[in-house]
């Protein structure tokens, strides 16, 4: 069971790699963005654009990039061929999810680099901190996501719906303006989107903040997480 | 049917979604190493049916055995001595034909060499080429590969040749022939009479969910259709009465003319064109065929989808 895990995660891994859309979107657009902004932009601006980008990554990868390919799987009845044989399509989902943190991972060291050798900006906090508060955030995105894939029966409608919530996050939450250049009104209820949280817990530890100077982000980014794999297990269609 | 040698077994089986019967009442078993042909209009339960065997659908009533295990509850165990193929090729676009194997290969307990069988189904040269480059019949040949890597001894074929040029479907035909000759039982379903009277040794035809033929496909013929169908081609106009005036005539225009007849008309015709053989051109006899028999039964009526499921 754990060998054909393995080998359907790489599987899926390769399988990304093969789509250029995915991994224009997932991996090359934020490095475009920031070599654009790099360009554009003074230096102590620059400073706040790795959070910022990797909450565009996260969200991407939740919101629009795993709710199609499931989709995708479902529509092209390749959930329903693996549960006809001994392997659960619960794996199939859950090789898809490795996969996508793998990836969102891998953009994330990307950014990390181009800051380094490009701008030569570096991390004030504790990198494995950065990696594991990126895992987490993916992790909460990517459980929202199955949700997203779950609920509708064609990839092109999953798609449009994962686009109608991504883009309010994307310009309210600290990805594309800062956070601190919303205004009073708007700011008390982006504190419902999640995303607002990713960046939060991003930009703070991207600057030396510790873990527990950040406990709301945290516990707000976990209770994502559960709540939705639990209203996904309810609401994920199979066929 | 030697008991023995029973290794499906379906007793009063009904399944409905919603307001649609997909399936009442339906019964029957197939031996060990029998091809098992099941056709029926679309929306007629074919799918339905084969899903039940498979362990994918719940019945709602109804019991079913294959070899002994009971698809719903021991569907661990079936999985691993039995084969499907689904009605659409449901593999990712950019898998590539060894990565597929090799997967699938890693799924069972006891599997076959990915190599051999590609070998086997000609598949050799297009190890690297990814699935959806891959034409019709090379998709459908992967998919069987597939359904056939733990050396199952039972297979389901969902609408295997649909779609296919002859060459392919001759291809696909001799393999499933040779995989009866191994001791493998086969359930297929199709819309293609010539492939179920060519492959199949019994043959269930299904309509509105319900079994209402079942039987060796030469015996479904000489039961349900007795017409042959007599083509003529006059070389002149000199017998246009006597023929026009001939029983069972369906059609005449100018020197054709088309006649149906059951064994006597036959005779009678026959004695005609003998007699007057100068006088016609080509002449040919068509013999009764499973899909007279199946039109026959089911009528002529075009039938909307009954069951989505079902396309």
């Amino acid at each position: 069971m754990m060998r054909s895990f393995l080998k359907w995660t790489w599987i899926e891994i390769k399988l990304f790699c093969r789509e250029p859309l995915a991994v224009f979107f997932s991996l090359l657009l934020p490095l475009l963005l920031f070599f654009l902004f790099g360009t554009l932009a003074r230096v102590e601006y620059l400073n706040n654009m790795v959070p910022s980008l990797v909450g565009m990554i996260v969200a991407t990868n939740g919101l629009i990039t795993l709710p199609v390919q499931v989709a995708t799987y479902r529509e092209k009845q390749i959930l329903r061929r693996f549960s006809a044989t001994p392997m659960h399509p619960y794996i199939v989902l859950l090789g898809e999810m490795i996969t996508m943190l793998a990836m969102t991972l891998l953009g994330f060291v990307l950014l990390l680099l181009v800051a380094k050798f490009g701008y030569d900006i570096t991390v004030a906090g504790n990198i494995i901190s950065l990696m594991g508060a990126c895992c987490l955030s993916t992790i909460a995105f990517l459980s929202l996501g199955f949700i997203v894939g779950g609920l509708f029966t064609t990839a092109r409608t999953t798609q449009i719906m994962g686009m109608v919530a991504f883009y309010p996050m994307l310009f309210l939450c600290g990805t594309t303006i800062p956070l601190e250049a919303i205004g009073e009104p708007v700011r008390s209820y982006i504190e419902f989107l999640p995303l607002t949280h990713v960046v939060t817990l991003h930009s703070g530890i991207w600057f030396g903040d510790s873990w527990n100077q950040h406990i709301k982000e945290i516990c707000i980014l976990l209770g994502t997480s559960g709540a939705s794999f639990l209203i996904s297990a309810k609401t994920f269609r199979w066929e | 049917m030697e008991q023995s040698s029973t290794v499906i077994e379906i007793t009063n089986l009904s399944k409905s979604y919603g307001p649609i019967i997909a399936l009442q009442d339906v019964s029957l078993t197939i031996a060990k190493a029998e091809i098992f042909g099941v056709v029926g209009p679309n929306g007629a339960g074919k799918t339905t049916l084969l899903e039940c065997m498979e362990g994918l659908r719940k019945p709602d009533h109804g019991q079913i055995s294959i070899q002994g295990v009971n698809p719903l509850t021991q569907t661990a165990k079936l999985r691993e001595f039995v084969g499907i193929q689904l009605q659409e090729a449901a593999l990712p676009d950019r898998i590539r034909v060894w990565e597929a194997l090799d997967l699938y290969a890693s799924l069972y307990c006891k599997s076959q060499d990915p190599k051999y069988l590609m070998e086997q189904f000609g598949l050799d040269k297009h190890a690297n080429t990814p699935f959806s480059k891959l034409s019709g019949g090379q998709k459908q040949r992967l998919c069987i590969a597939l359904s056939l890597i733990h050396s199952p001894d039972i297979l389901f074929l969902d609408e295997l040749t649909t779609g296919l040029d002859p060459q392919a479907r001759h291809k696909i035909w001799d393999l499933l022939r040779d995989l009866k000759k191994q001791g493998k039982t086969i359930v297929l379903t199709t819309h293609l009479m010539e492939e179920a009277s060519e492959l199949c040794d019994r043959i269930a035809i299904l309509d509105f969910g319900k079994i209402i033929a079942l039987d060796r496909p030469d015996n479904l013929i000489q039961q349900y259709a007795t017409t042959y169908q007599v083509i003529l081609e006059m070389k002149d106009q000199s017998m246009l009465h006597e023929l026009e005036a001939f029983p069972g005539l369906v059609l005449h225009q100018e020197t054709r003319f088309v006649f149906h007849f059951s064994d006597q008309g036959l005779r009678d015709m026959l004695d005609l064109v003998l007699r007057n053989r100068a006088k016609f051109g080509a002449w040919t006899i068509r013999p009764p065929s499973l899909e007279d028999a199946f039109l026959k039964l089911t009528g002529h009526a075009i039938r909307e989808e009954g069951v989505k499921h079902d396309a």
